[in-house]
């Protein structure tokens, strides 16, 4: 059935732009904000979404083009509000996304940026590859890529560090690789941490953003790290820093269930070269403990599963290992591989699920079709769960419709442990 | 507030300060400023904000899959929502033949289907491809009408823009369309329209059983209970109700001009507007005064009793209200008449009628703003310290962090209109104010007599050459704002120059001295930079010396909650 996994059209996209996976690396950098070149409603629609998720104050800018600038070009827009931005919020670093019209009115974000940033003491970024045709994971690989080209600079020696660069993941995930990290060895930076911006006290100086982290420092220093972990499919930002400077490209699967937290764990100990971190081994303990405890009420249940294509990806082997049998899998976007890759690893465990991408219509008829018993994914599957009156875990982004999903993981042992009690307590123990 | 501000608001035309009787308008339905984070959204929007609710109809994006994505969602309510999925290639070549093909493969998975809206979005809107004759293709093919919506994101100056397109689409294709044949009984003598309500959480269901009980019948709501059907028969009312200026008086006057429906302006939130737009009602429809007073009262008493409790802690507390244009005026009437006072009004995109009825209900000195960014706003609040923040969801977190309790518009729990309506939005808005985690919160600003004590008066300079914003050397100087400042207490002292001074300064002493003397009474300095003599000096001195940016009033207040 795989002949439905391809990138003609769907009627209902699940297609977040670029720009939305740009602003979330972006907002990732405290101290540095987004701005999108664009008309207003794209940025007002990338804030709404994220707000919605993280419960945050979420600031992304526009340049707020009218119509007179689709016919007259938008520089002097973009001038005024790049200038209109610094003044206001004193950012460090200023990530200027393009959009589908600015791309199909032609305008040179680059050229504006070079000549802007003689006279002003702030990095100016251009997020500028295609903003037609790519989508929230190219948005957040470009971002990465272009914020990178920008701060690091060629440094012979190298430190012991390594670079995280997390992708689409939620705060409480993040926190939770941190808190992995630490326990093989303290010897990590982060290119982008959405837990420091994007869940914050009730305090106000979290609105203000002449204040710089260190995350804006760890930039500068990226290229002199001894290797780079990225997850799923937004890992370019590693390989750029791999075929420029050399830093070791270490890009695997997001670390959910026993599989894919073992290959983080053992790649994070030997690229520190440490043997031993006893507390994650207990950690892995209570999880199988759980997965055998859980087998009752998981084995040969069906289940669907749509969202950000790493994640997904990493939630399908999960299901597998916990021995229910993946059938419906959606990935929001095409990415090239991403069927074959869930082929393989279907396969070890006798399944062939049908995947599609981008498109909510072919993946409700699906999911109607293969008598599904329970969906993981985002809130956007929900009508349609509700419908088929099919139960619902939520997971990865966005979730609107849960209160405070973010702040917990779904990565490491504990997290996928979190994701098991979601998944049994959806199926079996329900009020 | 009026002195910080005060250089800023004589020349800003979309604020004004309500002074005395005269109420001064801000100058509205203008550009937003590029690079500021606005609370604005697209015309796409605007157009869906009208049509969503529309259910038997197929909603059809002509666009990037992203408006698509975005544009299902709605007064956070989803509906299903078609697209193109318009790629690079059909950019250049031209979309026409797949917009064809995704409208006849839709209206096969829309049971009901009566119509086909197909909304233009920037991309197309950009490139003008002419689809008229694609949409005359398929309507013969469907048998039903296809029509263009045509609001690309970038057209009008807000979402407005787009609401008046989506409107103009259902009075060009739809009204009076109707040609069912049905039993002329069936539009008793007294049926209405409502225009510019949205039936959220139960709102329309409040109208319409008020208007119920006089008899009075609903033909269709735009677009809270509208279909295509009730739509075509829109032209059979004897009477159009505007509940929503913005969305409903265009069309208010279009259906008066073609069909000779004459409207009034209506409003069902807080009592005594209930109650006033039931007996106008009344009076139009020349229905008994007995029946009408007695409903009034009957449902009146029950609301007053059932407030009570809310209103006593409502009273005399702080409101500010910041959200879509709609309900401005009549959300603030409705506080006032819950005892509260209003400190700020404003809206993305209201119009001048708008802000004139809010702006006569708002407090003195209340600010009046128009197309607020999220940092005017974050200003105005620390200026005028509300107790509550009433908009939309996205200044809600914004607000938090301020330490502002903040409801949501559209309502998440329960029906506003009506007379329970009232009952439920004071409930909720006592509920916010008094839960007890805002006296946990520390960097409150606002601190209430009880916790207040006793402070010592601190006597500050602040180096700001624009009055707004600490934007000067402490050693460049032109001139320093002097306040005196006392707990969350501060006032403005005078303004001293450097220049003055300079002149008269010896020439043995430099310009560092002079500006040292100028200030020589204060206890702290707030500058950009200052150099490392005059921190020395100041150390010496036991001063503080402080350097900062941004507005001057977000700083004082950060010393003031550093202090604590
Ligand atoms: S601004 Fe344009 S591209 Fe963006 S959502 Fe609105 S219509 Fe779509």
């Amino acid at each position: 059935m795989s002949v439905l996994y391809q990138d003609d059209f769907s009627i209902i996209p699940t297609h977040p732009c670029s720009a939305l996976g740009a602003v979330y690396y972006i907002l990732g950098i405290k101290g540095a904000m987004p701005i999108l070149h664009g008309s207003q409603g794209c940025s007002t629609f990338v804030r709404y979404l994220m707000i919605r998720h993280f419960r945050e104050p979420v600031r992304a800018a526009a340049t707020s083009l009218y119509e007179d600038n689709v016919i007259l070009g938008g520089r002097d827009n973009l001038i005024e509000g790049i200038k209109n931005l610094i003044r206001r919020y004193n950012p460090k670093l200023v990530g200027v996304i393009n959009s589908s019209v600015s791309e199909v009115i032609g305008e040179d974000i680059e050229s504006t940026l070079r000549q802007l940033s003689e006279h002003l003491n702030v990095h100016l970024v251009p997020i500028t590859k295609k903003a037609i045709q790519t989508n929230y994971i190219e948005g957040y690989n470009t971002a990465c890529c272009s914020v990178l080209d920008h701060t690091t600079k060629s440094i012979s020696h190298k430190t012991d560090v390594v670079n995280i660069i997390p992708g689409i993941l939620n705060p409480g995930d993040i926190e939770e690789l941190k808190r992995i990290l630490t326990c093989i060895k303290e010897s990590f930076i982060f290119l982008s941490d959405i837990s420091k911006t994007m869940d914050t006290p009730l305090c106000k100086s979290c609105l203000d953003f002449s204040i710089q982290d260190e995350v804006l420092e760890n930039l500068k220093h990226a290229a002199v790290s001894k290797a780079t972990i990225a997850f799923g499919y937004t890992n370019s930002g590693a390989a750029y820093l791999e075929e420029k400077y050399g830093v070791k490209n270490i890009s695997i699967s997001v670390p959910i269930g026993i599989y894919n937290t073992d290959v983080f764990i053992e790649n994070a100990k030997a690229t520190f070269e440490v043997e031993n971190s006893d507390c994650l081994k207990r950690e892995r303990g209570i999880l199988l403990d759980a997965m055998a405890d859980a087998v009752p009420y998981v084995m040969m249940k069906k289940a669907a599963v749509i969202g950000e294509p790493g994640t997904v990806e990493a939630i399908v082997r999960f299901i597998c290992e916990i021995g229910m049998e993946p059938k419906v899998i959606m990935s929001d976007v095409f990415v090239k591989g991403f069927e074959e890759k869930i082929a393989g690893i279907c396969e070890q465990y006798g399944y062939k699920p049908t995947v599609v991408a981008n498109d909510v219509f072919k993946f409700k008829h699906l999911v109607k079709e293969s008598e599904i018993d329970i969906a993981i994914g985002h809130s956007y599957a929900v009508p349609i769960m509700k419908k088929l009156k099919i139960p619902m875990v939520r997971a990865g982004f966005p979730v609107y419709d849960k209160f405070g999903y973010h702040r917990w993981p779904i990565v490491g042992y504990k997290g996928s442990l979190r994701l098991l009690d979601m998944v049994v307590n959806a199926l079996h123990f329900r009020d | 507030m009026e002195q910080l501000l005060g250089e800023e608001i004589s020349q800003c035309k979309k604020l004004k300060i309500k002074r005395s009787e005269k109420v001064e308008i801000p100058e509205c339905e203008r550009k937003t400023a590029p690079g500021v984070i606005t609370e604005r959204s697209c015309a796409f929007y605007g157009a869906r904000w009208i049509l969503a609710p529309i259910e038997d109809a197929v909603h059809i994006v002509h666009g990037m899959p992203s408006c698509a994505y975005y544009g299902r969602t709605v007064r956070k309510k989803n509906y299903t929502l078609f697209s193109t999925d318009l790629r690079e290639k059909d950019v250049i070549m031209g979309g026409a033949k797949k917009l064809y093909e995704t409208i006849l493969q839709a209206v096969n998975h829309v049971e009901a289907a009566k119509a086909v809206f197909v909304y233009i979005t920037c991309v197309p809107g950009v490139t003008g491809e002419d689809l008229s004759l694609v949409c005359k293709k398929a309507e013969s093919e469907i048998n039903m009408p296809v029509v263009l919506v045509n609001c690309p994101g970038f057209s009008g100056v807000s979402q407005a823009a787009g609401q008046d397109i989506a409107i103009g689409v259902l009075f060009k294709h739809f009204i009076g369309n109707s040609t069912a044949n049905e039993s002329h009984n069936s539009y008793a003598e007294k049926s209405v329209n409502l225009l510019g309500e949205f039936n959220v959480q139960g709102d329309l269901d409040q109208i319409e059983g008020l208007l119920a009980r006089l008899g009075i019948n609903v033909i269709c709501a735009f677009s809270g209970k509208a279909s295509i059907d009730s739509i075509a028969r829109g032209n059979k009312a004897k009477l159009n109700i505007v509940h929503c200026r913005r969305t409903g008086y265009k069309l208010a006057q279009a259906m008066k001009d073609k069909f000779n429906i004459p409207f009034i302006k209506l409003a069902f939130i807080g009592l005594n507007e209930t109650a006033d737009s039931l007996r106008k009602l009344s009076e139009y429809f020349d229905i008994s005064r007995e029946r009408v007073e007695a409903l009034i009262s009957e449902e009146m008493d029950k609301a007053k009793k059932e407030a009570a409790q809310y209103l006593e802690i409502l009273n005399g507390k702080k409101a500010a209200v910041f959200f879509g244009a709609s309900r401005m005026g009549s959300v603030t009437k409705a506080l006032k008449e819950m005892g509260m006072e209003v400190v700020m009004v404003g809206s993305q995109f209201g119009c001048s009628e708008d802000y004139k009825e809010a702006a006569c209900q708002a407090n003195e000195g209340a600010v009046i703003i128009d197309d607020a960014s999220e940092k005017e706003l974050e200003a105005l609040l620390m200026a005028t310290e509300p107790d509550i923040l009433l908009g939309g969801m996205k200044e809600k977190y914004m607000a938090h962090k301020l330490g502002i309790p903040f409801m949501v518009f559209p309502q998440e729990f329960s029906a506003f209109a009506g007379f329970s309506g009232f009952v439920n939005m004071a409930r909720e808005a006592a509920g916010l104010i008094s839960a007890p985690v805002w006296k946990m919160v520390k960097n409150r600003y606002r601190s209430n007599s009880i916790d207040k004590g006793v402070r010592e008066k601190v006597r500050i300079a602040v180096a700001s050459k624009s009055g707004i914003e600490v934007d000067q050397h402490f050693g460049k100087a032109e001139q320093f704002m002097i306040f005196d400042v006392s707990g969350d207490e501060r006032e403005l002292i005078e303004i001293r120059k450097a220049s003055a001074v300079e002149d008269s300064c010896e020439a043995v002493k430099n310009s560092l001295q002079c500006r040292l003397d100028l200030i020589q009474d204060c206890n702290v300095i707030v500058c950009v930079k200052a150099g490392k003599c005059v921190h020395d000096k100041m150390q010496s001195d036991n001063k503080r010396l402080i350097e900062a940016q941004g507005d001057v009033i977000s700083v004082l207040k950060m010393l003031s909650e550093t202090a604590d």
